[in-house]
């Protein structure tokens, strides 16, 4: 396999200097380089450094995914331990990246930290994090409250 | 190729751009967001049409829905229901298969609904319910209850099975009007066979035909658009069944049973999925089953298995009966309690391995009914 070093550079001008196995674990690149083998230094405008860093780390720890189910119990761990070490604003940032630089496994796993993290959200807090203006109106907010009464019945647990 | 020859060389750049003012919250597009709501149990989905106009239109949607739904069928999981004597409710929620030591519950929160109601078995999440004459759909993951229109009977008692034909991506009701006449405790099934279309224009029943006299027995199970169950042909029980309701074509079908195997009542006799074909299940509690397996529809071809749960009476004791309930994604079999007082535990069977083991959910209530190879359906009906 190649040991090809390619350099990644952020919006912010941080550079990455990673193996072209890695550096194709970003789809963006991969079609990049099938384009044009030549390139070796990509500049990325819509991601940080930081959050480059991040993509990075994830994408070298998954550049060669065996199929074992140890391996794969090993990894999911790690894919755990990773997410935790984010706050929803930094996942919400990590989405994006994920999303743009087409990292699937990635887009995935965030996904659905996300929603893990904003199930028992308000819908204030919601609102904040996704930055959603409350565009109904007190009535029509009650209005809808009030036809799906059903959505927003929340038993409590019951007692044995 | 060694991961310890992976390097990455990061560089800092001396005149970083200035960057973007953190206390922003970042604009998320809406695909992304529709990608991470797909992701959420759908009750806490289903709250989130109050956060602003263009979430409740695209959670309601039905490509929303679709897209949820396709995720959910990747990963089906169990319906628990506890039962609340005080509350005179049943309580539901969807517990994952793969246990770590107990089973993880999907939401906090859990649904409801009426007691008064007979539950049947879920199809792609939803349950057809009755009470007396009164059919509702609801839905146990999200709470919804929809009414359906009253049945055309002057009949007091309606059995009803739910189906989902896959080729027009429509649930159907069928339904049966039965008098209970005393004798000997046997319900007599009267036929006029209604059949009602969820989400369609006309919203009342219709008649459908039905050649094959037949008083059904058990729960009906929905598998690619045809509903099964079990039933004998006579009030007698001289013949015992498997009748299959096409939901597309809306024809009867019938499957009869080896000549020495008889539908029993009381959940004796059950329809289950047995590694994805339909089976009967013929319980003898004390971990011993008898399993037919419909090979064939067209032929009308059984071949039995038989189970011995080993050390069953060690794992579970002699105070509890148990049913066998089918097959999950796993390969196992899953044994559910059946008497009072219920355990709060189930119990797994790993064939291959001829092993067994307790399962018990992490809230440890006694345990009402457990439904297999559930799904998450956020669905608005």
């Amino acid at each position: 396999m190649s040991s090809n070093k390619i350099v990644l550079t952020s919006s912010d001008g941080e550079s990455f200097e990673v193996e072209e196995v890695v550096a194709r674990k970003l789809q963006i690149v991969g079609h990049m380089l099938e384009d044009d083998c030549v390139i070796n230094e990509i500049p990325l405008q819509n991601v940080t450094g930081d959050i480059l860093s991040m993509v990075i780390e994830y994408c070298k720890t998954h550049v060669d995914e065996e199929e074992s189910e140890e391996a794969q119990t090993k990894l999911k761990t790690w894919d755990e331990e990773f997410m935790k070490k984010f706050d929803i604003k930094t996942l919400l940032q990590i989405i994006l990246a994920a999303n743009y630089l087409n990292v699937k496994g990635l887009l995935d796993l965030v996904s659905q930290t996300i929603a893990d993290t904003i199930k028992d959200y308000t819908p204030e807090q919601i609102r904040e994090v996704f930055g959603v203006e409350n565009d109904y109106t007190e009535e029509e907010e009650a209005e809808v409250r009030k036809e799906n009464a059903w959505a927003f019945d929340e038993a409590d647990t019951p007692k044995p | 190729m060694k991961k310890s020859k992976i390097t990455v060389k990061r560089i800092w750049k001396k005149e970083t751009i200035a960057k973007n003012n953190e206390e922003n919250s970042v604009s998320i597009p809406l695909d992304l967001i529709r990608e991470i709501l797909t992701r959420l149990p759908a009750k806490p989905l289903v709250k989130l049409i109050s956060i602003a106009k263009l979430w409740y239109s695209t959670i309601r949607k039905k490509d929303f829905t679709d897209l949820f739904l396709a995720r959910s069928l990747t990963r089906p999981c169990f319906l628990f229901t506890f039962s609340h004597a005080a509350a005179n409710r049943f309580f539901f929620n969807s517990f994952f298969y793969k246990p770590p030591s107990s089973l993880h519950r999907n939401t906090t929160s859990y649904t409801t609904l009426d007691q008064d109601y007979t539950i049947s078995t879920p199809v792609r999440g939803l349950m057809s319910c009755q009470n007396g004459s009164k059919v509702v759909i609801f839905n146990p993951s999200t709470g919804q209850v929809l009414a359906l229109p009253k049945v055309k009977t002057r009949r007091k008692s309606v059995l009803s099975f739910l189906g989902y034909d896959p080729v027009e991506d429509v649930y159907k009701v069928l339904c049966m009007t039965m008098v209970q006449v005393l004798y000997q405790h046997r319900p007599f099934v009267w036929g006029e066979h209604q059949v009602f279309t969820l989400g369609a224009e006309t919203k009342e029943w219709r008649r459908v035909d039905c050649h094959i006299p037949h008083f059904p027995a058990t729960l009906g199970l929905c598998k690619d658009g045809v509903v099964y169950y079990g039933a004998w042909s006579d009030s007698d029980r001289n013949e015992s069944l498997v009748v299959c309701f096409d939901v597309g074509s809306e024809q009867f079908r019938c499957v009869k049973l080896p000549n020495d195997v008889e539908i029993r009542t009381n959940h004796r006799s059950e329809v289950v999925n047995y590694h994805k074909r339909i089976a009967l299940v013929e319980q003898s509690y004390g971990g011993v089953v008898d399993l037919w397996v419909l090979d064939d529809v067209e032929k009308k071809e059984w071949s039995k298995k038989y189970l011995v749960v080993p050390c069953w009476n060690d794992l579970v004791g002699q105070n509890y009966y148990f049913r066998c309930r089918g097959t999950i994604s796993t390969g196992e079999f899953v044994f559910t309690p059946h008497s009072q007082p219920n355990p709060s535990f189930i119990v797994y069977y790993d064939l291959k391995k001829d092993s067994a083991r307790r399962v018990e959910p992490e809230d440890g209530f006694p345990i009402t009914n457990v439904f297999l190879n559930h799904v998450e359906n956020p669905m608005f009906l």
